[in-house]
């Protein structure tokens, strides 16, 4: 299912809905004074207070619309519980005047109750909480491991970038140095090329790659039309790998925010995915850059290349 | 280094197909070998998997024109290309004189030719060759499929020291004996330098 919200979260909802009208009903009926010394709008104020900071632990970065849309969508769904459970105790009681069945379920405990339900209920709803714009989040894309490498080989000794598995005791000598060694025979490739401008892909084909739990189908049918810009300042250095590479929180910040709005949000995708390494396709990225950017230095081939032979090799051919 | 036989004046030489997997080397050979005359050629010996990829290494002996009065004998080989058959390649880039290396031009290949690339120069250096004194030509392959890089992107991930290269339909053929013709030049004229410089 690709959306926010699983079937398995829509009927968890509707569980803790029905458990939350019953239980609230038979709590109803259970004879105490616990609680009966607080009025209503105390309990009220205490209520919106915990279903306010239940919004904000739920979803970071919730916009100020989000919160009170939470506020009050926790408070409706409460009010909902106990106005099921009296529904229900008067049906028990065969009774159509609800207001006794009612004064019983707004009672402490079963208010109490209910409380408890309305977050289990709201829970798996938070998707749907309107989030702030996400531009923290582009800057540090910006600032992206992978870019950070592509800087350091570019910093170093601008070459091929060779990932060498070291003997362990020969690497604990040279001490505490990056695994990644930067293997650049003769300083042969030109350093990263400086060229300001940027790339568009189809958003609907980096949709495609992105991880299927992401993407909703909101976003998916947003992104018919749209593209995805993308500087050159953080593919030219990834060029010389015959791949580009980010991260699924990094791809976020390129994305038009309508869409990107329209995505599973950070908040509600574990860590391991917004870290996952997504690539592109080179095929839509390398044809869309200037000629500059792969220019080579001019020709240093070694001597063995530097003949000028006499005679041919000629194989006898049929 | 290629071995001199003065008695026999003969020039053998041993030039290794090398590359990450399914990107035509056997297929080089094979053509090679269907192409040249019977005569100046020997048996090809391969050793592959039902679903023909190269399981050990591919062998071709071939014999090409006199150059001053000497027979020059080629020793082709081709290594398996799949990564976990790294000791195979190794012990094929032994006694190395000159090295094609095969690239699959298509875009998804592109990071698999430059890890087998960068294999290439760690195997050689396991022997203490380098790409500096090894000769090398890179060859384009497959370039009649729809979904391949410019070479000029080939050229920048695999060939910034711009040594000679060409691009080649090894199933087709075609740009197979212009590679083995330029490493074959190539591989002789190293030698008859170093013979100028005492060397050999």
């Amino acid at each position: 299912m690709r959306k926010g919200l699983t079937a398995v979260s829509a009927m968890s909802v509707l569980i803790a809905f029905t458990a939350g009208v019953v239980l609230c009903m038979q709590v109803s009926q259970v004879k105490t004074t616990t609680g009966s010394e607080i009025a209503g709008p105390v309990l009220w104020v205490v209520e919106v207070a915990l279903f306010g900071t239940a919004v904000l632990a739920w979803r970071s970065g919730v916009s100020f619309a989000g919160w009170m849309l939470g506020i009050a969508g926790l408070a409706i769904v409460r009010v909902a519980l106990v106005s099921g459970g009296s529904v229900v105790l008067a049906i028990e009681q065969e009774t159509t005047n609800m207001g006794p069945a009612l004064r019983q379920t707004s009672a402490f405990l079963p208010r109490m109750c209910a409380l408890g339900f309305t977050l289990m209920v709201c829970h798996p709803l938070r998707v749907f909480l309107p989030v702030r714009d996400t531009e923290p989040l582009r800057r540090s894309a910006r600032e992206s491991i992978v870019r950070r490498v592509g800087a350091a080989a570019e910093d170093g000794d601008r070459g091929l970038l060779i990932v060498t598995v070291k003997n362990r005791a020969a690497a604990s000598a040279e001490g505490p140095k990056s695994e990644v060694s930067i293997h650049n025979p003769a300083g042969i490739l030109p350093s990263v090329a400086h060229i300001e401008g940027e790339i568009d892909l189809p958003l609907s084909t980096v949709l495609a790659l992105l991880p299927e739990d992401l993407v909703t189908d909101r976003a998916l049918a947003l992104s018919d039309t749209e593209t995805m810009t993308i500087p050159y300042e953080v593919i030219l250095p990834q060029l010389r790998e015959a791949q580009v590479v980010f991260s699924v929180a990094e791809l976020r910040g390129w994305v038009p925010l309508p869409v990107r709005k329209a995505l599973v949000q950070p908040a509600d995708s574990d860590i391991e995915t917004e870290n996952g390494l997504v690539s592109l396709p080179l095929g839509l990225i390398v044809p869309q850059l200037p000629p500059e950017a792969l220019e080579l230095p001019p020709p240093a081939p070694p001597a063995w290349a530097r003949v000028d032979a006499e005679e041919r090799v000629v194989f006898a051919t049929v | 280094m290629p071995s001199v036989n003065y008695a026999l004046k003969e020039i053998s030489c041993k030039i290794v197909y090398y590359g990450p997997g399914m990107c035509g080397k056997t297929t080089n050979l094979q053509h090679i070998h269907q192409h040249t005359a019977a005569e100046k050629r020997g048996n090809m010996v391969s050793l592959a998997t039902p679903g023909e990829r190269t399981l050990f290494f591919d062998f071709l002996p071939l014999e090409a024109s006199q150059i001053h009065g000497f027979r020059t004998k080629f020793q082709l080989y081709t290594v398996p290309g799949q990564v976990m058959y790294n000791s195979t390649r190794k012990l094929v880039l032994r006694g190395v004189d000159g090295v094609i290396f095969v690239c699959d031009s298509q875009w998804e290949k592109t990071r698999e030719d430059v890890d087998s690339f960068r294999n290439l120069a760690d195997n050689l250096a396991s022997y203490g060759y380098s790409l500096e004194t090894t000769p090398y030509v890179v060859q384009y392959n497959k370039r009649d499929l729809p979904n391949i890089a410019p070479v000029e992107y080939l050229r920048y991930l695999i060939n910034p020291r711009q040594v000679p290269d060409s691009e080649s339909v090894a199933i087709r053929g075609e740009g197979v004996f212009e590679t083995l013709d330029i490493i074959c030049t190539l591989v002789l004229a190293q030698m008859s330098q170093r013979q100028k410089a005492g060397v050999m």
